[in-house]
């Protein structure tokens, strides 16, 4: 596949946008997000994260929308996911984090439905898939944003 | 002396049950209650100070029984609470495959018991050895089919995480008194209590 984006250096001003999926657990009096939200598989390159410098989380959210979910052709539905911001300084300072670096996706054009491209996509890497200080330091950081639905619908 | 204190006190079976020999008390500051170390355990006993060491009351510690998807443990009542985010956490195992449309695995039962097990082997030791009732974490699952015990208080913050590495369950953490203070962090095996994280717990109460 070509890639028509080059991987740019990410400032430490930079800040960094995660997308955490709501589930049944979230209910009453739990702490949102929870370090499980920062997880990530055995043998994944980094936690996703999208940059600041080509999305704003409107235009992030609208994107998870003209996603298929994992192995379907059904659309995600951007109201299933929290946004927190993190700076990428504060990332970067974090022991056992080896980087946080760009990675944007490209899957063609026109984009196939389902699998569109992401500029913004970008990952925090770290050794151990499953770091507990990396994931409850990650957890502490992060910072809610609140996004006007309207402004998401008027993208999509 | 102590054998005095114990035939006043109508504690009959005295050198039986308790080798009072080995006793090494530590004198807490309150001077209200106070651990004996015995023989490597530990076992709570109230003592009131006045011009000897008086031995008043054993402590009783009412033990409940709680079934787990048909497992049963014994736990302390007091940690009540801690029983109550278990049974709430049990519809964990409600979740399907790719839960958060992003693939990620079902947590496995035997995984869950493996950590309902180890959060009741420390809360409980920590309970019956020091006193102390720790804060109720929360019980999570994570994407890889993992589960995390989050423990939150004013003072500390402590994340364990139980997974499957090569057919063995462990439990990998880190916790610290917020801004790095006393930081702990390393893996242990889930089954039995290793002493060195059970201290530390304390920090959670």
């Amino acid at each position: 596949m070509q890639e028509v984006w080059e991987k740019e250096k990410i400032s430490d001003k930079s800040i960094l946008y995660r997308f955490v999926h709501k589930t049944r657990m979230d209910r009453k009096n739990r702490r949102i997000p929870s370090e499980s939200n920062f997880s990530i598989k055995k043998g994944e390159d980094g936690l996703s994260v999208d940059w600041d410098k080509y999305t704003t989380p409107a235009k992030s959210l609208a994107r998870i929308s003209r996603t298929y979910k994992y192995g379907k052709e059904v659309f995600k539905s951007y109201t299933d996911f929290y946004v927190f911001s993190l700076k990428s300084g504060f990332v970067r300072m974090i022991p056992d984090i080896r980087d946080v670096s760009h990675d944007p996706i490209f899957n063609g054009d026109p984009e196939p439905i389902g699998n569109p491209n992401n500029r913004a996509h970008s990952l925090i890497k770290f050794d151990y898939h499953n770091d507990p200080e990396v994931r409850l330091k990650l957890r502490d950081h992060a910072e809610r944003i609140t996004v006007n639905e309207s402004q998401v619908d008027k993208l999509l | 002396m102590l054998e005095t204190i114990a035939k006043k006190n109508g504690i009959q079976s005295w050198e039986k049950s308790f080798p009072y020999k080995n006793i090494i008390p530590q004198r807490k500051k309150t001077g209200i209650e106070d651990f004996f170390q015995i023989e490597g355990y530990l076992t709570r006993q109230k003592i009131k100070q006045e011009s000897i060491l008086e031995i008043i009351e054993e402590k009783p510690i009412k033990e409940v029984q709680i079934t787990v998807l048909g497992t049963s443990f014994s736990s302390c009542a007091p940690l009540y609470k801690i029983h109550s985010e278990i049974k709430d956490s049990t519809q964990i195992l409600e979740l399907e495959e790719n839960w958060d449309d992003e693939g990620a695995k079902k947590v496995q039962e035997s995984i869950f018991i493996e950590a309902v097990k180890f959060l009741l082997n420390y809360s409980n030791f920590i309970y019956k050895n020091f006193d102390i009732i720790i804060s109720t974490p929360e019980i999570n699952p994570c994407i890889d089919g993992s589960i995390d015990l989050s423990f939150r208080n004013q003072n500390a913050r402590l994340l364990i995480n139980i997974q499957e590495e090569n057919e063995k369950l462990n439990a990998v953490f880190y916790g610290d008194l917020y801004d790095n203070k006393i930081p702990i962090k390393g893996n242990v095996p889930t089954k039995g209590v290793f002493e060195h994280l059970a201290h530390w717990m304390k920090n959670l109460s």
